[in-house]
């Protein structure tokens, strides 16, 4: 109940800043709900009352023609809102949804990967927003016919009331005892949600990847399908098993609930029979039972949309408990200067939360105005995290890290990003315009000079001139039908431009080259290059290659910082760094590597990921 | 009108034959729930009439007892069939759905790439998850079923009205009981009728419209919500770049698009369903008209204007109703249609043969051609080369060059537009394609690992044996990752939970093992090595020689250096083989092969 009158605030909020006028068609919908079936179970007895007292044909047809008038009115008022008030709730909806999206693309980058915080994601957005069934929409629909119900029944309980008190009281009794074995079920249907849930993300999961083209090349090559599918058919199982443990709890509810309404009915009956015989009008006769019937109508109807309303409710619960949560950190209000940017790692550790040690630990270094770094290390070393670290998106455990000799705590995290261009592995171009892509603007805040110079510099231009739609041209085959894919290397290089268009004081390249060939990889180098003249830069990578690029190396393993130097005084110093990198320059010297057991056993003394 | 009942009447079949009963279940508690609710309207008349018949209270007081239990039986019932139906409608939903995931995995693997396709499955699973999914059509099919029993009761009840006749036959009066006159009411009800198929047609009209308009942006704005706002991996680029606005305006536009039909269609829709309403009351007053003037002339007896007056609005609620739900119930049956288009795709499953591929079995490529449905331009051209067994053969190329392509059609994903591939000189049946698959052991660059234990994924079947499983994990790196696993080989890998996730070097070793464990002839590696770092490359490359030894090896990779390891090298460019020879020889020759050895080979020369 408690769930329902929260619930029910939340949406007079929403309604009152989203669509008033929606306030005056639930008022007129409650009204015309209420009368319409009442004056319907009064039509016939009036008409008992009528011929009884002898009225005349014309009277009669009168009466007929009149209220029968006043009755196709109300309904169709009825469902005439009950239709157009759709779309208003839709508006309201779509306000909503993206207020949750706005929401989930500011939460703090370290709180996206934490699990509770996807399920609460997850709970908000499907029980909360996800179509029409949940959520708000769903809340005020059966909301109101909840209303309406109650409103009914009250009516006729006074009707009764006004006959025999105890009779009305009896009926009321017997009416809230069907209720209470119908919340029963409920309550047991709310346990075994778990199951449920847990049982149908597991086959979400799995009708997704299966349809994947991406998937199945392998479910192919290597016949996975029957195994898939028995992985389909087992939660399928485990799915029905709950749900009909739970309809049978509803089925004795509804059992119970049928016992006493027969009861109800028999008790009705055989009093207003005795009445009748005691002298009782028909027509008197007729109103009350007819009523009684009503009256069990209502009472089921309350029932069910007692039940959906609470779902609804709970539903809007899932999505304020989303919104609630915190977005920006105490006291970080500080913004960038723009100027170089030098950085100074201070002692500065990190472990993931809920893991057992920490991905990096005690790292110390400095990097000065206008350098180039290159940090390498092999998978798993602790070089995306330390980058994370460095752009604000992670907060270090312990140690502090300096811009320009103030904390990075005390700035604001969204000014600090303006100030940071960074271009990772998976990072690729978005489903909207060229423009947009490179700007990263809405529509009207992009410089579109500033897009052309950008694109030219990365020997785009000529290209995207050449496109249907030249800069508004969207890059996706999924969104709009003049959309273009582009290729790896042109990706490559859009990504570049987006980079430059932000004017940074740090550039930040992770793994860029992975995915392309001996010449684009060489192309990439030399164009960020040229672009990194202007400002701080770091290059990631565990290709040695990309390092003749760097100032100073930075050599990471299991998440410390083990050498730092130029190339050539790592190469001096013998170390991890210059066996990496023998490693590979072996391949590409006279006679090319030899497969020799020396090799293998210094392999395994270094190997690092496993 | 008859299209659609053909497509209704195929879609009921496709029902009952998923789930045997669902449509039974539906019926008979449609049936007993329109029972329950005429009950208390009959017990209602035969107690006034026989209360009017001066019968004795004893029996009336019995009659009131009977009633009851007619109440419970018939409702009690209708609950029992009810729970029935659910769970039937549950299995049914589940089943269509695993329907739809069997067909994609046997399809064969270019119609899984088109985008017709991929748009095919879209709508087939909207087809039944769209609008509140199987459930809510069935409820709808449910409450079809009812109005259809209570318009074929309160029919017959009318038409027994009709045809009681009263002693007076004087005067209008008199010319109103006669059973011409019910005719012409029966007319009005007629014409009613009529106006209802008028706004069905106008309903289904509007509905189709909105849906198609409707569900290219909804499917549009999924994916800006599920690929980008809420996705895990755009998360970093999403905030360093601040797209967060970006984003929002485009789903908003689409957000105002999709008002826009809806408002047009749901201002038709309401008009509709509103007119109705009102010529439904005034029909129901008619009616009471006509039962009053039969009352008043004493035709039927007191007691039945009760029936008669309830029957009057159960039917004018039906037949209200009735075009609603009937063309709800049509377009949902027609969204399920695409649902049965797809399923009548044709797949892998039922029509393949064997093929015979040995370990000393020579491939042979004859004028193969590729090209993508929907590309002008081949991805392949004009091909012709022959794979020798138990050697090792490298190809490499610039991105784009059809490296991957070749690959495909060697393994039986794809089957060429021009040409053949022969084994031993036979040529390659399209129906032999799905056992081709079978004879490769690959590791895709995009490969995919499954939510299971690390030994299901591994083995790809449940119930085999530890030993080899151990055994390649060794061969490929794994052992030392391994022993740090919670679980062994029954630790689960996976996005859930309770599922370990590895890295990507990691997850590689992974694929490798897999590849290995199925111990084909054939080993395909597409950039095998891209995730991994230097020293665990080598450790691979070395392990791979040691391990392939006799099989027949294929490397795709960027990295020069891996052509080291190969007897054989095949150069490709824009779908064109254009070099090929051992590294040596290639070196020499002043073409691309040089060209992209010296590009990678310069950082390491000029650098030491």
């Amino acid at each position: 109940m408690k769930v329902i009158l929260r619930a029910t605030k939340e949406t007079m909020q929403h309604i009152a800043k989203y669509r008033r006028s929606l306030f005056v068609m639930i008022i007129f919908i409650w009204i015309t709900g209420v009368l319409a079936p009442f004056l319907q179970v009064v039509l016939p007895s009036l008409f008992l009352y009528l011929i009884e007292t002898q009225q005349s044909f014309a009277t009669l047809m009168v009466y007929a023609g009149g209220i029968s008038l006043l009755v196709a009115i109300l309904d169709s008022a009825h469902n005439y809102l009950m239709q157009t008030y759709d779309p208003k709730m839709y508006v309201i909806k779509c306000k909503l949804t993206l207020r949750l999206y706005e929401k989930a693309m500011h939460v703090p980058y370290a709180q996206v990967e934490d699990m509770e915080y996807r399920q609460l994601l997850n709970r908000a957005q499907t029980n909360g927003i996800d179509n029409s069934s949940v959520g708000f929409e769903h809340f005020v629909r059966n909301g109101m016919e909840l209303l309406i119900a109650v409103t009914g029944f009250f009516l006729y309980a006074i009707v009764f009331g006004s006959m025999q008190l105890w009779l009305c009281a009896l009926v009321v009794t017997l009416s809230l005892l069907s209720i209470w074995f119908m919340s029963k079920a409920q309550a047991y249907e709310h346990v075994r949600k778990q199951d449920y849930a847990k049982a149908d993300q597991q086959l979400q999961y799995y009708h997704h990847e299966v349809k994947l083209p991406g998937n199945g090349k392998d479910i192919r090559i290597f016949h996975l399908q029957d195994w898939l599918l028995a992985k389909i058919r087992y939660f399928q199982k485990c799915r029905v098993e709950v749900l009909q443990e739970v309809e049978r709890k509803y089925l004795w509810a509804k059992w119970g609930s049928t016992f006493l309404s027969a009861a109800r009915n028999l008790i009705v009956f055989a009093f207003f029979l005795h009445e009748l015989v005691n002298g009782m009008s028909v027509s008197v006769f007729v109103f009350y039972t007819g009523a009684a019937a009503a009256f069990s109508g209502w009472i089921s109807k309350i029932v069910n949309f007692y039940n959906e309303t609470r779902r609804g409710a709970l539903g809007i619960i899932d999505y304020d408990t989303y919104m609630d949560l915190p977005i920006e950190e105490e006291g970080a209000t500080l913004n960038v200067p723009d100027e170089d940017m030098e950085i100074v790692f201070d002692h500065v550790s990190f472990r993931y939360p809920q893991a057992e040690k920490d991905t990096l630990t005690d790292i110390n270094f400095t990097i000065h105005k206008k350098e180039k770094i290159g940090i390498v290390g092999s998978n798993g070393a602790g070089k995306t995290t330390l980058i994370k670290l460095l752009c604000g998106l992670y907060t270090p455990t312990s140690g502090r890290i300096l811009i320009n000799g103030i904390d990075i705590k005390k700035f604001a995290k969204e000014d600090l990003f303006t100030h940071i261009a960074a271009v990772f592995q998976d990072s690729c171009a978005m489903a909207y315009s060229v423009k947009k892509n490179v700007a990263c603007k809405t529509k009207d805040s992009i410089d579109m000079d500033l897009v052309w110079d950008c694109l030219e510099r990365c020997e785009l231009k000529t290209k995207v001139e050449q496109l249907p739609l030249q800069e508004d041209t969207y890059i996706s085959n999924q969104i709009s039908e003049n959309g273009v894919l582009f290729s790896g290397g042109e990706q490559q290089k859009l990504l570049m431009a987006r980079a430059l268009y932000r004017k940074a004081n740090l550039l930040i390249l992770d793994e860029p080259s992975a995915a392309l060939d001996a010449l684009a990889e060489a192309a990439l180098y030399e164009n960020y290059e040229r672009a990194a003249k202007e400002c701080t830069s770091i290059f990631i990578s565990h290709r040695l290659a990309s390092t003749r690029f760097a100032n100073r190396i930075l050599l990471f393993d299991q998440g410390q910082l083990k050498e730092m130097g130029t190339h050539e005084t790592l190469l001096q110093q013998d170390g991890l760094y210059a066996r990496m990198f023998e490693a590979q320059a072996s391949y590409y010297q006279e006679g090319g590597m030899k497969h020799e057991s020396t090799t293998t056993r210094s392999v395994d003394d270094l190997a690092l990921d496993s | 009108m008859k299209a659609q009942l053909q497509e209704a009447w195929t879609i009921l079949r496709l029902i009952h034959k998923q789930r045997p009963y669902v449509i039974f279940y539906g019926f008979s508690a449609s049936l007993l729930k329109t029972i329950t609710a005429y009950l208390p309207l009959w017990f209602t008349s035969i107690l006034i009439n026989l209360f009017l018949a001066k019968t004795d209270t004893q029996s009336l007081f019995l009659s009131v007892l009977l009633f009851a239990c007619c109440m419970l039986l018939s409702e009690g019932g209708q609950y029992v069939l009810e729970y029935r139906l659910n769970i039937a409608v549950k299995e049914l939903e589940l089943g269509l759905e695993k329907n739809i995931s069997e067909k994609a995995m046997y399809l064969s693997y270019d119609k899984l790439e088109d985008k017709d396709t991929l748009d095919l499955i879209e709508k087939a699973k909207a087809g039944f998850m769209q609008n509140g999914g199987i459930q809510v059509m069935m409820a709808q099919f449910s409450a079809l079923l009812e109005i259809c029993c209570t318009m074929v009761i309160s029919f017959g009840l009318l038409l027994y009205l009709l045809s009681c006749h009263g002693t007076n036959k004087e005067g209008i009066l008199g010319f109103m009981d006669t059973f011409w006159a019910g005719l012409v009411l029966l007319m009005l009800l007629y014409g009613y009728a009529l106006f209802g198929k008028y706004l069905s047609k106008g309903f289904s009209k509007a509905g189709m419209k909105f849906f198609d308009q409707n569900a290219k942006l909804s499917r549009e704005n999924n994916y800006y919500s599920s690929e980008v706002a809420l996705n895990q991996k755009m998360a970093k680029d999403v905030r360093l770049f601040q797209m967060q606005d970006t984003v929002l305006e485009e789903m908003a536009q689409r957000q105002q698009n999709s008002l826009k039909y809806f408002t047009i269609f749901n201002h038709r829709i309401a008009m509709l369903f509103s007119e109705s309403v009102f010529l439904g009351n005034m029909m129901n007053g008619f009616f009471y008209m006509f039962v009053i003037l039969k009352v008043y002339v004493k035709s039927i007896p007191v007691g039945d204007f009760v029936t008669y007056a309830g029957t009057i609005t159960k039917l004018n609620d039906a037949i209200s109703t009735f075009p609603i739900i009937y063309t709800d119930l049509m377009m949902l049956f027609h969204y399920m249609s695409y649902y049965n288009t797809f399923l009548q795709l044709a797949d892998q499953k039922e029509d393949s043969d064997e093929i015979s591929l040995q370990e000393d079995s020579v491939i042979t490529f004859d004028h193969v051609t590729y090209a993508y449905p929907g590309s002008n331009q081949p991805a392949l051209h004009d091909v012709s080369l022959t794979l020798e067994p138990h050697k090792k053969t490298a190809i490499v190329g610039l991105n784009g060059a059809g490296k991957t392509t070749l690959i495909k059609l060697l393994c039986g994903l794809y089957e060429p537009s021009e040409g053949t591939i022969r084994i031993d000189g036979k040529p390659v049946t399209a129906k032999q394609l799905s056992a081709l698959q079978n004879k490769f052991g690959v590791v895709f660059q995009d490969f995919a690992l499954f939510a299971g234990t690390l030994k299901e994924n591994i083995t790809c079947t449940p119930n085999e044996k530890d030993e080899a499983i151990r055994d390649v994990l060794n061969r490929s790196g794994f052992a030392k990752r391994l022993a740090t696993l919670p679980d062994d080989i029954h630790t689960m890998l996976g996005v859930q939970e309770n599922g370990i996730q590895l890295s990507g070097g990691e997850a590689q070793k992974v694929a490798i093992a897999r590849a290995l464990y199925a111990d084909r002839p054939w080993i395909i590696l597409d950039e095998p090595t891209a995730a991994l770092d230097p020293l665990s490359e080598i450790e691979i490359y070395t392990h791979l020689n040691e391990l392939i030894q006799n099989k027949s090896a294929i490397y795709i990779s960027h990295r020069m250096s891996s052509c080291q390891f190969c007897d054989d090298i095949l150069v490709f460019e824009h779908g064109n083989l254009i070099q090929r020879g051992s590294h040596a020889q290639l070196l020499q020759q002043d073409g691309l092969y040089q060209q992209l050895w010296t590009a990678q080979a310069a950082y390491f020369q000029e650098a030491s």
